[in-house]
């Protein structure tokens, strides 16, 4: 259990200190002029484990959020997108327990558990809703089609790969 | 009662839930520049409308006393014209147009909301910047002086109102033709304003009519502002306490006229060269 939570709080924090110093400071050339600001926070939320009560998931998702909006001085905005992330998140895991606890690949994070289909659907959904509400709240529909909606694909694109990437590093099955 | 607690319970996480956004959404609106502006920008237009169409039902019932304001009113210009005049002296005066300029322009309004229970009341009329109306204008209503534009968007602006602590306007004493001292309302009375500055070795009295002095930028003079109700003099202080009973009953007011000064840019201008001369 203490294991577990130490585990989450290292991996909050790389993720933080991800966004607040490299993402933040990135300044990719950019010629055609298209917004993006991936959100590597929302991989801490959809890693946290299945058997998380609703309250607890919400509680947690919204401190995660509420942190990270202190670095960036958008208080709320991350907040409010992570609690929305957190409350519907919990809809899609809360049956997962029973269906993958009987399996003993212990050496594999759970997301890994169903199957890559199942995990790289489960990845996308919520990565693009949590850029779509996002970007939504931060820009208030402005220049929705030429703006706002590349930025959200771009994002999600790169969190996703990010992620996918990230999580193959961290939980890397052992040989053994 | 049980069940209800159970009934909560089961819910706890949709409350949760829906309490966390509520917060967020506050912090959002009240931390983040645009989103506030978003917000305010909004719901103002909203309210504006809102309180548009409350007005138009309430004024209906308001007409009668509407009526009432402008037949004197009508009395009060009729007594002006012309025609009720008599000359007396039989010489001839040549006089060119052009001497005369006009000063002032009105723009007429109605009050859609009005407060005069607080300590800084505002009012919201129903014209904007469409209808030339920018800020630092005056208001005043058929019975005397209202107040000062605040703030302005397209179709609204919000006057502030002589019963708001930081209005300040400078008088006159109608029956000695003076200008003298300022009102200020200190915040009890919706009826009575103080009226500030005036030196106790003045001779003035209960019943005297304070008007709008003719220094004012934003209103022309004689605006009727009230009456002398009460003269106190203390002798720690070198000026009289004056208590004015306000001419405009606030509680009731619904059209008022914004005036605009034709000449007050120019004035303006005159005193921003005098300000760059003088660094």
């Amino acid at each position: 259990m203490i294991f577990d939570i130490v585990k989450y709080l290292g991996l909050y924090c790389l993720l933080i200190a991800l966004q607040v110093f490299v993402i933040s400071n990135v300044n990719i050339a950019n010629p055609v002029g298209l917004y993006f600001q991936p959100q590597l926070l929302v991989m801490f939320l959809l890693l946290l484990p299945p058997r998380m009560s609703h309250v607890w998931l919400i509680i947690v998702s919204f401190a995660a959020g509420l942190i990270l909006d202190m670095f960036f001085n958008s208080m709320g905005i991350n907040a409010a997108v992570c609690t929305l992330i957190g409350y519907l998140r919990y809809y899609v895991t809360r049956d997962i327990e029973k269906e993958i606890s009987s399996r003993e690949e212990d050496n594999k994070i759970w997301t890994s558990k169903k199957g890559r289909p199942w995990k790289w659907t489960y990845f996308i959904t919520f990565i693009l809703l949590y850029h779509f509400v996002f970007v939504m709240i931060e820009s208030l529909g402005k220049n929705f089609f030429v703006i706002s909606m590349p930025a959200v694909f771009i994002s999600t694109i790169i969190t996703f790969i990010f992620t996918i990437t990230l999580e193959d590093l961290i939980y890397k099955p052992s040989k053994s | 009662m049980n069940s209800i607690f159970r009934y909560l319970k089961n819910k706890l996480h949709v409350l949760l839930f829906l309490l966390i956004e509520i917060f967020c959404i506050i912090s959002i609106v009240r931390v983040n520049r645009y989103q506030s502006a978003f917000y305010f920008s909004n719901t103002r237009k909203a309210a504006g409308k809102m309180l548009e169409v409350n007005h138009s039902i309430f004024d209906y019932f308001g007409l009668y006393q509407k009526n009432q304001t402008l037949s004197n009113e009508n009395l009060l210009l009729r007594k002006q014209l012309k025609d009720n005049y008599v000359i007396e002296s039989r010489k001839v005066f040549t006089v060119n147009d052009t001497v005369y300029k006009q000063r002032f322009e009105y723009i007429p309004a109605e009050v859609i909301a009005n407060t005069i229970n607080l300590q800084n009341n505002y009012i919201t009329i129903n014209r904007g910047s469409s209808s030339g109306i920018e800020k630092d204008f005056g208001v005043f209503s058929p019975e005397g002086v209202v107040g000062r534009i605040i703030a302005v968007s397209e179709n609204y602006s919000i006057v502030t109102s002589v019963l708001n602590s930081t209005f300040k306007l400078g008088c006159k004493i109608e029956e000695m033709n003076q200008a003298k001292g300022t009102i200020h309302w200190a915040g009890r009375d919706p009826n009575f304003i103080d009226y500030l500055e005036v030196n106790k070795y003045e001779q003035i009295k209960k019943g005297y009519h304070i008007v709008s002095s003719p220094y004012s930028q934003y209103l022309p003079e004689n605006i009727p502002i009230g009456v002398i109700d009460r003269i106190e003099t203390k002798p720690s202080d070198g000026f009289y306490t004056i208590k004015v009973k306000l001419a405009v009953n606030f509680g009731k007011i619904s059209t008022v006229y914004v005036v605009k000064n034709l000449f007050n840019k120019e004035v303006e201008e005159l005193a921003k060269k005098l300000k760059e001369n003088a660094r």
